[in-house]
This record gives structure tokens, sequence and C-alpha cells, in this order.
């Protein structure tokens, strides 16, 4: 065990490396697209208003939380 | 340079210098949620300025054309409906996990935003984190746009 590690950093680690993995994968398919990538996902906000407006907001909200708030 | 790639480059060199001016600031500076706060009401100000009648669906049917495609995912299940099924369980982990850190207030579950602290205490890392929220935050106000062709710009002789 790495010493400073700590269980909830173990657990981030396994969620951010299964998110990395699919993220490639979702990306490697170029031109046989069977599965969205993330930016398929993002798209299907913009269509309208609605899904416009509620992407905007967590894209706000991230940057408030992240670069205002105590860390 | 075409005019596309001009706006790309434009963008770009508008978030690297936020990111540079934003990443020498700590989070208590006033100055930095300023920045910030003027960051966000410029992109949604671009977003509904830009998005004036060009969003390519109504609100209403873009949510009815959710729940069709949930319907016909649960008749006849395909590839493209089951990765939108994997998109979610990974948005559904973090937000459980970050939510189950939270509430626990420990030191051996820290939440998310409290690792990505580790890395924008430094100038270097808030620099990068701010820069690329704000191009995303431009992709996200003005991507996926209708093009206005001849036929749907109102002509001014029609009044």
């Amino acid at each position: 065990m790495i010493v400073g590690l700590v269980i909830g950093d173990v657990i981030w680690s396994v969620i951010g490396s299964l998110f990395a993995i699919w993220l490639l994968i979702t990306f490697i398919q170029i031109n046989d697209k069977r599965v969205p990538n993330f930016i398929n996902v993002l798209q299907y906000f913009l269509h309208s208003w609605l899904g416009r407006i509620v992407i905007l907001s967590a894209w706000a909200e991230i940057g408030w939380h992240l670069f205002c708030q105590k860390p | 340079m075409n005019k596309r790639e001009f706006k790309l480059l434009s963008v770009v060199v508008i978030s690297l210098a936020f990111g540079a001016i934003d990443g020498r600031m700590s989070y208590r500076d006033f100055r930095g949620h300023l920045l910030v706060i003027c960051a966000i009401a410029v992109t949604v100000l671009f977003a509904l300025i830009r998005g004036r009648k060009r969003q390519k669906l109504k609100s209403l049917n873009w949510l009815r054309s959710t729940r069709t495609s949930i319907y016909s995912y649960f008749t006849s299940p395909n590839m493209w409906g089951t990765g939108v099924l994997i998109w979610l369980l990974f948005f559904l982990a973090y937000f459980s996990w970050d939510l189950n850190s939270f509430l626990h207030q420990s030191h051996n579950l820290p939440t998310l935003s409290y690792l990505i602290g580790r890395i924008t205490r430094f100038y270097f890392g808030k620099f990068a984190l701010t820069t690329v929220w704000l191009i995303g935050g431009w992709y996200l106000a003005s991507g996926m746009f209708k093009k206005q062709s001849a036929v749907d710009r109102p002509e001014k002789s029609s009044l």
C-alpha cells in the first residue's frame, strides 16, 4: 500500500481508470460509430434550449465550485 | 487562415489569457470570483444571442424524442443505447460516491473536488484547468446550432 493513500483515493482511482478506458474505447471507433463518445453525450444536450441551459448551468457550477470555493 | 480557424484560435488565445490571469489568484481572491462570474455571464449571453431561433429542436420536442428513444431501446435494444446506459452508470457512480464522501466528511473519503484541489493549488494546474473549462464553455455556448439558410432568414420586404 502506498503511504498516504486512503480508501477514498483507491475508489476514485478505480472510477477514474474505468472512465479513462471507456473514454478511449468510445473515441477510438472513428469510422465504426456504434457507441456514443463524450462529445456525442454533450451534443445531445445542445439540441434544445432546455438541454443547453442544463449543461451550461452544470458547467457554471463546476467552474464556481472548483475555482472559487475551498477545494 | 479561414474564418472558422481564426475564431477557434481566438477562443484558445482568450482562454489561455484567462487561465494565465485566474491561475495566479487564490480561491479566496475576490478578483478571481469576479473573473469567473464575468466568464459565466459572457458565455451565457453569447449562447442566448447566437442561439436565438437557431436551436435544432423545441425543448418539448427534445423531451419527447428522449422518451421515444428510451421506449424504443427497451423494445429493441441496440449498441448505441447500451453505450448511453454505460455513460449514465459512470455519472451515477461519480455522483453517488461524491455524495457519500461529502456526507461523511472524513479524511479517508475525499470528494473529487478536494482531489482536484491538490492540482489547482499550483499555478500551472489552475491555469490548465481554467483554460480547458473556458474552452468547454465556449463549445457548449456555440456548438450544434443549425445554420441559417436563405429560406430561414426573414425577408425585409415580407412585411
